[in-house]
């Protein structure tokens, strides 16, 4: 019988994705994070990374959690969900204080009022914060990265980005969340959780791309110092591939989907197809083998283009990025010759992603279409241990509980 | 049933004691044929309504042989257009095994396939104690009659008598009782808007280059068992779109039919089909040997003239580029109907970047011809 932990630090990720839903349950053991659960379903009411059926995607969420759950023998109460889709834009936001040519003794305050303008430059009407940063102060053209309070200052001004969501998306994933009565523990980008599972420090330091194409969405960050200097989602991915091979050939969407994974193993691992029933997928491939890798590698180029451009609009300097590249992760980022395409848009080195390896059961995950839900579990820890996100008290944990046991959908919760 | 919109020629001898049968049951609304070399079986018949094949060769005896009987029937047949009305439905009735039936009825529907008449056939297939040369002449029969009739019905001589011992008579009768049912199953087809007479090259390019946009849609047979009204409209309006429903002017069920037993659920299919769409439904119907292929057994096709947006707004959208126009004689020869690729994105906001609809694929949009 799966035990209600108390003295184990649990977290669980939960990806709500296109093709998939993703729940990673893990453990805080020594001070990181270890897989002790992974749970998957296929995902039915999900379009472009947006629930378009709420009923359906809860209930793979809930056959995703409840595989998750049994593995780890855990209950999960509370999910660190990722976010991804249309909207998502990065944006950064700076405001100043001029004072008398006296200047002005500096008080907490002040450096709120400065905070509040810059973060309200940030988020767009109808949009959330799901990730800021702040770059610090500059007190009459001095950088400090702490409030300096008591000082006498002429000029204040301080700098903010952020990753901001419509509120709609958050919205639909909250309402599944509350019918599942899970508490969310917070909302991660899921191209920031990409970055996290698939890039090192000093590659973020030294500046790096990172383009995580799910089947949905593309979703891309670029970081630079350390620190996040673009990210964004485009409406574009994996299953636009598919769409183009199966218009191109006149076939299901089914079958394409089965031609445009043998069309990418076939280069990846030169694998021979025993199955009598990917025989014919096999002799569509051969057959239309060029036809077929022109028709995916316009929709590839275009998709880099997209993210170029974005990248353009944000006035990212391209020498940014030349050193480490760019990194190409998510399910669709194994399509053919997509490095290939990368490297001769963005002119820098290009490779696939190799998700960094921790404790528990993260072999099983090593592939790209896992860097979001892994990142997010290394993500939320790393928020945890800055105090972005805060688990909940016993106490609040307690109430909860009590609270969501009185509600309709707990009885369901637990029929089901 | 209107008077003489049916023509049933009963040819050999089970042909004629079936038709005379129904001639006596129908009274005079349906009109008769018989047709046999054998005198002595329409010797009490009105003459106007007999044909007797090989006066001069067999002197009224009955044909020797299959082929005898076909170079008969191929002679006299020559000039027979006035049997033929086109505007109604001429049924062959006849029992494949014996020389007769077997040579005559390819050559009859033949010709009234030629003369542009609806040719449709109701066959009865010997039993298995009648002999191996009779079963085998029958499957030679029903293999030239396949190719020249637009709907071959079969009955099994077998199957109708069930194991029991009957009389002739007896049989004749279940056989007549049977016939009646697909004579009326005939009857409702052709009452349904059902096009028999549909050539599919002639059809499709006739679609082409009325700018009629189409959107096939096919579904199984075995579902076609199951159907209601309801859930038929379910099925449509969750594969084509409500939108399409609305705006499209005109709907085809194409069918070929493999076998008898499934009529019955492909005429229940055709009512409700017309109960549905009413007077801008058309059902067409192939038999199984002149259909393409590669057609689908049940087909729906819904036609658009000239509304291009319209349809972009539906679930189902067209391929961008493709203009009807460009479609020649020769090409159309060649083609099928551009399958149509159901939209892989419903009730999503289409993914526009820079005024570009991301959703339709990049060769298309960006115009890149890939051979």
């Amino acid at each position: 019988m799966p035990i209600r932990m108390t003295n184990r630090e649990i977290i669980t990720a939960l990806e709500i994705g296109t093709s998939k839903v993703c729940s990673i349950v893990a453990e805080i053991k020594d001070h990181r994070p270890s897989i002790i659960g992974i749970g998957q379903s296929i995902s039915q009411g999900v379009r472009k990374s947006n629930i378009v059926d709420k009923r359906i995607a809860t209930l793979n969420v809930r056959h995703s959690l409840a595989e998750a759950e049994q593995m780890a023998n855990v209950v999960i109460d509370e999910v660190v969900v990722a976010v991804a889709g249309s909207g998502i834009s990065w944006k950064w936001g700076a405001s100043f204080k001029e004072y008398s040519p006296k200047g002005k003794i500096l008080s907490n305050e002040d450096y709120d009022d400065l905070s509040r303008e810059a973060l309200d430059q940030i988020r767009p009407i109808d949009h959330v914060e799901l990730w800021k940063d702040w770059l610090g102060y500059d007190i009459d053209g001095k950088n400090l990265k702490e409030k300096v309070t008591g000082a006498r200052a002429k000029r204040v001004s301080t700098k903010y980005v952020a990753i901001t969501a419509p509120s709609a998306i958050i919205d639909e994933k909250k309402a599944i969340m509350d019918r599942l009565s899970l508490h969310v523990l917070g909302f991660i980008f899921s191209g920031v959780a990409a970055a996290a599972a698939v890039t090192s420090e000093i590659q973020r330091d030294l500046g790096v791309l990172v383009i995580d194409i799910g089947a949905g969405s593309t979703n891309f960050v670029l970081y630079h110092k350390k620190l996040l200097q673009a990210a964004g989602s485009i409406p574009v991915g994996g299953d636009h591939i598919t769409l183009d091979i199966a218009t191109y050939l006149g076939v299901s969407l089914e079958k394409a989907e089965r031609i445009k994974i043998a069309l990418s193993r076939n280069l990846n691992e030169n694998s021979k197809v025993d199955n009598l029933d990917e025989n014919e997928v096999w002799q569509i491939v051969t057959m239309n083998r060029i036809s077929l890798e022109k028709v995916v590698a316009l929709r590839l180029e275009e998709i880099c283009e997209i993210v170029k451009n974005e990248l353009k609009k944000a006035e990212i300097k391209h020498d940014i990025y030349t050193n480490i590249g760019v990194i190409l992760t998510g399910g669709a980022s194994q399509t053919v010759k997509f490095n290939d395409i990368a490297k001769i848009v963005f002119g820098v080195p290009v490779r696939r992603s190799k998700i960094i390896s921790f404790p528990g059961l993260s072999d099983h995950l090593n592939c790209p279409e896992f860097a979001t839900p892994i990142g997010l579990i290394l993500e939320a820890y790393n928020l945890l241990q800055q105090g972005v996100l805060v688990k909940d008290s016993s106490f609040q944990r307690l109430w909860r509980e009590l609270k969501d046991s009185l509600r309709p959908s707990s009885f369901l919760k637990r029929l089901t | 049933m209107k008077d003489h919109q049916i023509v049933v020629a009963g040819i050999g001898g089970t042909g004629i004691e079936v038709v005379k049968r129904l001639v006596a049951i129908y009274e005079g609304k349906i009109k008769p044929i018989f047709v046999d070399t054998d005198i002595r079986q329409i010797t009490f018949l009105c003459e106007d309504e007999c044909i007797i094949l090989g006066k001069h060769h067999t002197y009224g005896f009955p044909a020797s042989s299959v082929e005898v009987a076909q170079v008969l029937a191929e002679e006299e047949f020559k000039n027979i257009p006035s049997l033929i009305d086109s505007q109604g439905i001429f049924i062959v009735v006849a029992g494949l095994g014996g020389n007769t039936g077997s040579g005559v009825a390819p050559v009859l529907l033949k010709r009234v396939f030629e003369l542009g008449g609806l040719s449709t056939a109701i066959l009865t297939i010997p039993a298995q104690f009648e002999g191996e040369a009779k079963i085998q002449k029958a499957k030679r029969a029903l293999q030239r009659i396949q190719s020249v009739s637009h709907l071959s019905l079969l009955i099994s001589i077998q199957k109708l008598l069930g194991g029991s011992n009957i009389s002739i008579m007896g049989l004749l009768d279940r056989l007549t009782e049977a016939v009646m049912l697909d004579i009326d199953i005939l009857w409702s087809l052709f009452n349904s808007k059902c096009i028999f007479k549909v050539n599919w090259n002639e059809f499709r390019t006739h679609l082409l280059k009325n700018r009629l946009i189409c959107l096939p849609f096919s579904i199984s047979l075995a579902d076609i068992k199951s159907f209601k009204a309801d859930s038929l409209l379910d099925i449509l309006i969750q594969n084509v779109g409500s939108k399409m429903l609305e705006i499209c002017e005109t709907v085809f069920t194409i069918v070929h039919i493999p076998d008898r037993g499934e009529i019955h659920d492909l005429i229940k299919l055709l009512e409700e089909c017309k109960k549905l769409f009413n007077h801008k439904y058309y059902s067409c119907c192939i038999s199984e040997s002149l259909a393409p292929i590669n057609l689908p057994k049940v087909s729906f096709i819904f036609a658009i003239k000239d509304r291009i947006d319209d349809i972009e707004e539906a679930t189902y959208g067209i391929r961008p580029g493709q203009d009807p126009e460009r479609y020649t004689e020769e090409m159309v020869q060649s083609l099928e109907f551009e399958k149509y690729i159901k939209e892989l994105f419903p009730l999503s906001v289409p993914s526009v970047y820079d005024g570009q609809n991301l959703d339709i694929p990049t060769y298309l949009r960006k115009g890149v011809k890939i051979e």
